[in-house]
């Protein structure tokens, strides 16, 4: 018998064991879907979590309105597939504002219409968890983030109020107005997350395979250039 | 993006690394991440192009780990930091804790989830406590590998001596561990020595190399196959026809068609299928995440375990626990809690610390027996306390207001955990490992009561009626049969009145026996000894020769110190009502021990007899006894006549 399951299996199944969890214990779970690839992986773990059932918690899509006409008709398309509720949301303050990548720089045009959206459709639905696709390997500053991690009423962040995290049992208590946001694919690397696709046969958007990606191979195996 | 064939299938290694600021614990992992190409070559250049700026020859393989500068500035605090690597053989999850601040609470995190932990220690400055803290948290959370990486050997000229001096003297102090594997390597985390190729600097040295053990470490018989054990973590319904338990497998294996049974509800089925969206399964094992439905429907929901009927965890309230303290706010004895154990969240409260243990002075006495998990234990330094503050680590134990399924940690990582959350932060203030039941004396004597009824309704004892009623003898013998218990300390004159005391019922033509400590202890107890299971087992057996005399019509003097209220409760409740007399010889101790017919009160005080009544172990005094009698300042002729007015006045004899 080989106890070593393959890691991605094993990875998968400590995914599935979060979003269970969470279902279990919040009142009213949300899941943030990009239209993204990890998104899409994090999809196929909620089916999978609740097979044959389905999916128990609504999608929600932060609209920027930057997205291309194909993706939207792509995230329809796939809602429809898997009978899942969609909820999309748009900052439409900040899109009549003009908010453009362009015009105040990637990371201020984000947070105003992918963060602040994100707030206001929390407080406007009374979300208590949201799942998110983010991993841990995307930056050095997420090293260091929980699986559950806990905003205030305020949607804040406050690193040095974050959980300790111990064995896999996660502390899912909350107050009225506060929330978790919950990242079921933390210990994933963006490899991974490109293998399972593959072997799972996920449908992403075809525009993630539009542009080559230089790649080097590295003893073995490939690796993309950043 | 070409995607190779292999990916995703190898095995998955967890491995937490400890160590000081200056231990080169960043330089080791930047080295692993660089030689097993998993840096990206910008970021290299990043770091040369440092290490260039300011004149060095060697670059700063920290640099490509460390964020601490950038955290500072974005003023996240220093906590368990995750990095990701692979090589062709195996994926590896770092949990790399800070070994200075918030120590505790880290590396407990950390290691809660390792197969394997590396712990550095500076060639140069030889084993420090922190060393052995590291050590005894690695083995408490049950780690079952550990690196010993003597870093630096470069700087101490790859001197064997060092290294083997530094691995003697560890080897020595973790025999009291209970780590199963210990490998130390001489590294350079700067230079590369031994961290993934083999350094021609250290041609003494014939071990593996860092990465050699983390790709090549036997993690498979690390999981438990044996004991199947699902928490029931969510009920799928989805319409009428099924309805199955999700949750993860923690341990052990399953089939369809195995009998299993529901705890706490003691409910029993068979495993129908093992269902997931990829197919039903022909078996499952821990790891993995299932949905398993039942032959019959039965009431089951989250937070029960499902389990094999010939293989059961224990299910208690009151747990005997090692608890590590992550609160800020300090823990408060009898303060509600809520535990988390399994997929259970349930009300508790602290209800004895029994000590702490004081990592900062581990003590180094030598464990003669081997018992590790507690032998561990049983050798370190323990400070007696009201309370744990932050990062604190002590024994304790919990009340559970309904009972939790748990294995002992040291058998089963995932069932044997729990995590404390306090009701008015909602922060998670404590990590426990669960060493078993706390049970008391009472409850020990019930229980194995309970289990003996068990066996006997199993074997279908019935009892054997005599022919001749006890109606009959009483009509014949013209008294009632009764037992006469004597209760009180060594030498407070129980024998005495017993012996005058039957002499006098004989007079009177009553049918008598005698039964005491010393004559039961030569032969029907002589198997026991003084333990208190033993001395509870002796009183049993007591009371059980006495309700048969009791039932053949005798009046049974019963002669025992029988210290505990317990004890004593247990022997009233076989004898029928009305002929169990529960006679408390009152004498002070200052007395007894003048008298100490026998020298046992010298002995005790001098230390050679133990848990001697009255002076190592407690008396309690009857609370309602039928009868007080003062040996003290009556005359043994008024105590006997008392006792005899009293038989006469409820009916045992005759006026």
């Amino acid at each position: 018998m080989d106890n070593n399951i393959p890691y991605l299996k094993q990875l998968e199944s400590e995914s599935i064991h979060i979003i269970r969890e969470v279902v279990a214990e919040f009142k009213n779970p949300v899941m943030l879907y990009s239209i993204g690839k990890d998104s899409a992986v994090m999809v196929r773990l909620a089916q999978k979590a609740f097979f044959p059932g389905s999916i128990p918690f609504p999608l929600m899509h932060i609209d920027t309105g930057y997205k291309f006409p194909e993706m939207i008709e792509f995230r329809d398309r796939f809602v429809k597939e898997i009978g899942c509720r969609l909820i999309v949301e748009r900052n439409e303050e900040w899109i009549k504002k003009g908010a453009h990548p362009q015009k105040l720089g990637v990371d201020k045009c984000c947070a105003k219409l992918k963060t602040h959206g994100l707030l206001d459709a929390i407080r406007k639905y009374k979300f208590d968890a949201a799942f998110g696709g983010a991993r841990r390997d995307e930056e050095k500053s997420r090293a260091k983030e929980r699986i559950f991690s806990f905003r205030d009423e305020f949607g804040q962040w406050d690193p040095k109020y974050q959980r300790p995290e111990v064995w896999n049992l996660y502390n899912c208590r909350i107050n009225e107005g506060e929330s978790i946001r919950v990242f079921p694919l933390s210990n994933w690397t963006e490899m991974d997350v490109w293998y399972y696709l593959k072997i799972e046969k996920i449908p992403i958007v075809p525009i993630y395979y539009a542009q080559e990606r230089e790649v080097v191979d590295r003893g073995g195996y490939t690796r993309a250039i950043q | 993006m070409n995607v190779r064939k292999s990916g995703g299938q190898a095995s998955l290694l967890r491995f937490t690394t400890v160590g000081s600021v200056d231990d080169g614990k960043s330089t080791l992992i930047g080295r692993i991440l660089m030689e097993t190409n998993n840096i990206f070559d910008d970021q290299l250049d990043a770091v040369v192009k440092i290490a260039k700026r300011k004149g060095k020859e060697e670059i700063d393989l920290s640099l490509l780990t460390d964020g601490l500068a950038a955290e500072r500035e974005q003023g996240i605090t220093i906590d368990v930091a995750y990095r990701y690597f692979q090589t062709s053989k195996r994926k590896f999850i770092i949990a790399d804790t800070p070994g200075h601040v918030q120590y505790t609470r880290n590396m407990v995190t950390g290691a809660s989830t390792a197969n394997l932990a590396i712990i550095l220690i500076d060639a140069r400055k030889g084993i420090l406590e922190q060393s052995r803290r590291h050590g005894f948290i690695a083995s408490l959370l049950q780690v079952s590998h550990m690196i010993v990486a003597v870093n630096k050997i470069d700087l101490v000229d790859y001197s064997q001596e060092i290294f083997q001096s530094i691995v003697s003297e560890y080897d020595e102090y973790s025999r009291k561990l209970d780590i199963r594997d210990i490998t130390y390597i001489p590294v350079s985390a700067l230079k590369g020595d031994n961290v993934v190729t083999k350094s021609a600097n250290t041609p003494w040295y014939e071990g593996p190399t860092v990465l050699h053990v983390l790709e090549n470490v036997h993690i498979g018989s690390d999981l438990n196959l044996h004991d199947f054990r699902f928490p029931v973590q969510y009920v799928i319904r989805p319409d009428h026809n099924f309805r199955g338990y999700a949750g993860k497998i923690v341990t052990g294996r399953i089939y369809p068609g195995e009998e299993i049974v529901v705890l706490p509800s003691g409910l029993t089925s068979k495993v129908k299928t093992i269902t997931t969206m990829d197919g039903d399964l022909a078996e499952a094992g821990a790891p993995q995440s299932v949905v398993l439905t039942l032959e019959d429907e039965i009431d089951i929901s989250r937070g029960d375990m499902i389990v094999r009927r010939q293989n059961l965890p224990l299910v208690e309230k009151k747990i005997d626990v090692i608890l590590c303290w992550m609160g800020e706010e300090p823990l408060k004895i009898g303060k509600n809690y809520f535990i988390k154990h399994t997929s259970r969240v349930v009300n508790g409260f602290v209800n004895n610390l029994v000590y702490m243990f004081d990592i900062n002075t581990l003590h180094r006495t030598d464990a003669t027996e081997h018992n590790p998990f507690c032998e561990l234990l049983k050798t370190l330094h323990r400070t007696d306390v009201d309370t744990l503050m932050l990062n604190e680590i002590g024994r304790a134990e919990i009340e559970i207001t309904q009972p939790i399924i748990f294995d002992q940690y040291n058998k089963n990582r995932e069932t044997g955990s729990f995590i404390v959350i306090d009701p008015d932060t909602n922060f998670t203030v404590g990590a426990g490992m669960i060493r078993g039941a706390v049970r008391s004396i009472e409850e020990t004597i019930h229980a194995e009561r309970k289990v003996a009824d068990t066996i006997i309704k199993a074997i279908n004892i019935t009892p054997e009626k005599s022919f001749v009623s006890l109606e009959e003898r009483e009509k014949r013998n013209n008294h009632k049969s009764a037992v006469v218990w004597l209760t009180g300390l060594s030498g407070a004159g129980k024998s005495t009145i017993a012996k005058k005391l039957e002499r006098a019922l004989f007079s009177m033509g009553c049918c008598t026996a005698a039964l005491d400590g010393d004559n039961l202890r030569h032969g029907l107890c002589k198997d026991l000894g003084f333990s208190h299971k033993d001395r509870n087992e002796n009183i049993r057996r007591v009371g059980e020769v006495a309700k048969v005399f009791c039932e053949q019509g005798s009046i049974v003097i019963c002669t025992f110190i029988s210290p505990l209220r317990i004890q004593r409760e247990l022997v009233r409740e076989l004898i029928p009502d009305g002929k169990f007399f529960e006679v408390f010889i009152h004498c002070s101790l200052k007395t007894c021990v003048k008298r100490d017919p026998k020298g046992l009160y010298q002995k005790a005080i001098d230390g050679e007899i133990p848990d001697f009544t009255g002076i190592g172990s407690p008396y309690e005094e009857p609370l309602n006894p039928e009868l007080i009698i003062d040996s003290e300042h009556r005359s043994i002729d008024d105590n006997l006549k008392q006792i005899i007015e009293k038989l006469q006045s409820e009916g045992i004899l005759k006026g």
